[in-house]
């Protein structure tokens, strides 16, 4: 339940990673500081390994109140407020720097209000890397080895448009069902960021991974409108405050992670394939300027943040 | 449980039709239902392997069409007197005991339906706004299947409740067990 | 985190109140959940959400098909035929029908993976022909349910789906399945030798040999039958379809054999065939939506920890623990059905025995071999009611029918439980 402004506060925050991966991590060090900070007046429970929900069911609930917060990606966020869907326009992010130079900035911000009108109040993004290719069937070393290629997509995501502008085929499939569908042929392969290609075992089974970087979607941690509105104004400082902390202590771990993932998968003997990424912007070029146009707001101010660092 | 007859011939005739009508209506949505979720995934197997392209829609329509026909199939299952419930204890009870304590079954499910109308159509108006990824529907169409299995739930359970409810013969010999293994029969009926 | 004592009485005790007063299961969990979240202060569309929620798994899509499949195998003639194909490896031994009975229903378990279907299809065909023969009913009727119980574990059985997804995606269905497999079969196996045993001694006779001149028909029409599970087992391990995908096609491939091959039934007795698969699936399904709302509840409160901890404080070892929960699972199964116990038990027991180091594929075995014995255990077994109504004999006739065999199911409940390699074997060299 929720507090008046002083009273104590007990809230639930549903993650989908297991207790060990850094965006967990993030969500515990934020929980643990507010009931430091707090002297145990905001608590805050984090239920990992998807307890409470897969993320679309967790969005839903915090919707709705019954869970106060959660974190969850941008594509999901998608289903709730369409303009998100700006972040999964290929290659619309130069590197991690450009990246995180928007989200800091005042279009993160302004995306992050965009959520209000969906009922949830974003705290602040968390890092989830570059997406990327990988394959059983064949390295690709550039677009045209996706030919005749099933690779599984997230659905409804803009990545679907993408692989099939790259001459690949997308099949949308339950992600419980990835890892079999690999390693059985109905599928040939899957994209995602390194810690997960590492954590779902799909290096075993789809042993080449392409590094052509395709989409840097974010994570949000997020509250319910209803709850975040029952806190004080100190309260909501001091929770803003901690979050946007633990996004630092976040992105640390993330990054510390993928160099781990990237000795696992180099011992493991995965192909791990540099290859250069600027074929593969090339191949979706008329794609990036049609949601470009799309989302105008969006692409100004990402190509403001190109020029602020 | 007994079934006394409507007092009134039309009213009797009237109360036949309605339910006949309800009956028909329940029927064909969960049959028509469950077949085209065996079409949907049977053509996406054939999509991926003929056509060499998967159907996005596929598995997102197959899932509403469960969801739709699992709140049905709540309905058709009050109907039909088929949920599992556990008769030990109360089949031992004396006769007037045992026509109490049937009662409350229906008077729950009758509370349950009008939370699924209530608090369901409320939840309905919740994810008006939000999409489900792959068809790109309101998700709302999803939860709508809770307030209007509700309303037959209410119905069919309400009639249960006062005896209104006819008693059905199984479609075959080991039917009526097998729906209701352990259910509303006692062991003394199979003597 | 601390446990509410007042939400934890109210969704146990609640549901067992509600249980003991007649209320339908799901309805009784679904009605303790809201119950619970009322006093939890929780907003309460959230029942409605976790009951739509539950169903939103493509995984789960496989169990209409299944028991689609298994309704049009059960009445479009498949059970009459695997019973011939059975009688050309069985049936001239002696007590032949009765080991005609358990090979035939290790066949058709792995059509539909459900007891009671198995035992009122192979049980109408085989009880008749079993009494012409001369067996006590009592004893046909004992054969009849028991193996009809173990048919339970050979893949694929829509239990050991509902049991991965009880189990919360970490479990691969496949992998359950292949582990069903070997269980399953020597299971049989163990029934066979009970038969064997039991005809010598009380003088069964020899069955009919099936004439040489039917023996290619009767191989011809029985296979395409068999054909059902090994096309799901098959595509789904080679790869060719996932698990659903292939029960909507064996649910195809049932509906062409029945009508374009076998021809025993018309087409128009679809919709009938459609109309009591429903109403096997309204119960099933209402029990899956209502246990992921009451599973929900225990996770909000911190229930499976708490009972984890609370049994690892008695004892840690692995023995000890492990027969506890049989003994809770005999005790609940014979109360209760099959379906609903997966559902309320495995989210709350899963965590126990892994902590002392079983592999969730070998509980899978042996959860629904346990509940399976439970099916055919007074005072309430669906399996034992169907077998001892189709035989016209009373309860309590049909118990002693079916002692004997408790002996092997008990046995294999043991070797399941303590040893591993039964159910891991296969899996674990399929790579599972
Ligand atoms: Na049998
Ligand atoms: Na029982």
């Amino acid at each position: 339940g929720g507090s008046a402004a002083g009273g104590s506060v007990s809230w639930r925050l549903a993650e989908t990673h297991p207790r060990d991966y850094p965006t967990t991590q993030a969500d515990i060090w934020f929980a643990d500081q507010l009931r430091e900070r707090t002297n145990g007046r905001i608590d805050i429970e984090v239920f990992p390994d998807a307890q409470l929900g897969e993320e679309r069911d967790v969005m839903e609930q915090v919707k709705l109140g019954s869970v106060e917060m959660t974190r969850t990606n941008a594509n999901l966020v998608t289903e709730f407020v369409s303009s998100w869907e700006a972040f999964g326009i290929p290659y619309v992010f130069d590197d991690e720097q450009h990246f995180w130079n928007f989200l800091n900035g005042p279009g993160g911000k302004r995306k992050l209000e965009e959520l209000n009108q969906a009922g949830y109040v974003g705290l602040t993004y968390y890092d989830s890397g570059a997406r990327n290719f990988y394959t059983g069937s064949g390295p690709v070393e550039e677009p045209s080895d996706l030919h005749g290629q099933n690779i599984r997509v997230q659905p409804g995501s803009l990545t679907s448009e993408m692989v099939e502008a790259m001459g690949g085929s997308a099949t949308t499939m339950n992600f419980s069902e990835v890892y079999s569908g690999l390693e059985t042929g109905v599928i040939d392969g899957a994209e995602n960021n390194l810690p997960s290609y590492v954590s779902t075992g799909h290096y075993e089974v789809a042993d080449d991974i392409t590094m052509d970087k395709h989409q840097r979607v974010p994570e949000v941690l997020m509250v319910g409108q209803q709850v975040w509105n029952q806190l004080g104004q100190q309260d909501k400082e001091l929770v803003r405050e901690v979050a946007e902390e633990s996004t630092e202590v976040q992105r640390d771990l993330w990054k510390k992670e993928v160099e781990k993932a990237r000795q696992t998968l180099e011992q493991e003997g995965v192909d791990i394939h540099d290859v250069d990424t600027a074929k593969f912007r090339a191949a979706v070029s008329g794609m990036i300027d049609k949601y470009e146009g799309r989302f105008g707001d969006f692409t100004s101010a990402v190509d403001e943040a190109r020029n602020t660092d | 449980m007994s079934q006394p007859a409507p007092p009134h011939p039309v009213a009797a005739r009237m109360h036949r039709m309605t339910l006949r009508t309800l009956d028909g209506i329940t029927d064909v949505l969960t049959t028509t239902a469950l077949a085209a979720m065996v079409v949907v995934i049977s053509w996406q197997v054939f999509c991926r392997f003929v056509l060499q392209f998967t159907p996005g829609w596929s598995s997102e329509t197959a899932l509403l069409l469960l969801a739709w026909l699992a709140l049905l199939g709540i309905a058709t299952g009050i109907r039909d007197h088929g949920h599992i419930a556990l008769g030990v204890l109360v089949d031992r009870l004396p006769r007037p005991a045992r026509a109490v304590i049937g009662r409350l079954a229906p008077a729950l499910m009758v509370l349950f339906g009008i939370y699924l109308v209530q608090q369901g159509s409320e939840f309905t108006r919740l994810m008006a706004s939000s999409t489900l990824p792959a068809t790109g529907l309101p998700t709302s169409v999803r939860y709508a299947a809770m307030p209007v299995a509700g309303v037959l739930i209410t119905c069919y359970s309400g009639l249960h409740l006062f005896g209104l409810l006819p008693e059905r013969q199984p479609t075959r010999p080991d039917a009526a067990t097998a729906n209701d293994p352990g259910g509303d029969r006692d062991d003394e009926e199979h003597t | 985190m601390s446990i509410d004592p007042v939400a934890v009485s109210i969704l146990f005790g609640g549901f067992v109140v509600l249980l003991l007063l007649r209320v339908p299961i799901a309805l009784a969990l679904a009605a303790s959940s809201v119950s619970a979240a009322l006093w939890l202060g929780l907003p309460l569309p959230v029942i409605g959400q976790k009951l739509i929620q539950a169903l939103n798994s493509f995984p789960l899509l496989a169990i209409p098909f299944f028991i689609l499949a298994g309704e049009v195998m059960s009445s479009g003639g498949v059970a009459r035929r695997l019973i011939d194909l059975a009688n050309v490896i069985v049936g001239h031994f002696r007590g032949g029908l009765a080991m005609l009975n358990v090979v035939a229903s290790t066949f058709f378990g792995g059509i539909s993976g459900s007891a009671v279907a198995d035992t009122s299809s192979v049980g109408s065909v085989m009880l008749p022909m079993m009494r012409k023969q001369g067996y006590p009913t009592h004893y046909s009727v004992g054969v009849t349910v028991s193996s009809a119980a173990q048919g339970v574990l050979i893949p694929p059985s829509h239990n050991m789906i509902i049991f991965a997804l009880a189990a919360g995606g970490g479990v691969s269905i496949g992998g359950v399945f292949m582990a069903g497999l070997l269980p399953g079969i020597a299971v049989g196996v163990l029934l066979l030798i009970i038969c064997a045993l039991l005809a010598q001694r009380h003088g069964h006779p020899k069955g009919e040999r099936i004439s040489a001149a039917e023996v290619p028909r009767v191989i011809w029409q029985g296979s395409l039958g068999l054909l059902t599970p090994i096309i799901v087992i098959g595509g789904i391990l080679s790869g060719v379809f996932t698990a659903t995908e292939s029960a909507a096609v064996a649910c195809v491939w049932a509906i062409v054999i029945t009508f374009g091959v076998y021809r025993e039934v018309p087409l128009r007795a679809l919709p009938g065939m459609l109309r009591r698969s429903m109403s096997t699936l309204s119960t099933v399904l209402f029990l899956i939506a209502a246990a992921g709302a009451y599973g929900y509840l225990l996770t909000v409160m911190g229930v499976p920890e708490a009972l984890t901890r609370a049994i690892l404080s008695v004892s840690d070892n692995t023995a000890v623990v492990l027969l506890l929960c049989n003994v809770l699972l005999l005790a609940l199964g014979a109360v209760m059905d099959m379906a609903p116990l997966i559902l309320i038990t495995t989210p709350i027991l899963l965590p126990v025995v892994t902590s002392v180091g079983m592999d969730p594929m070998q509980f899978g075995v042996m959860l629904i071999l346990n509940l399976a014995i439970g099916l055919i255990t007074p005072p309430v077994g669906s399996v034992l009611f169907v077998g001892s109504a189709l035989g016209g004999i009373r309860v309590e006739r049909a118990v002693k029918g079916v002692l004997p065999f408790y002996v092997p199911l008990l046995i294999a409940l043991l070797l399941i439980t303590f040893v591993p390699q039964i159910s891991l074997f296969v899996p674990r060299m399929l790579g599972f």
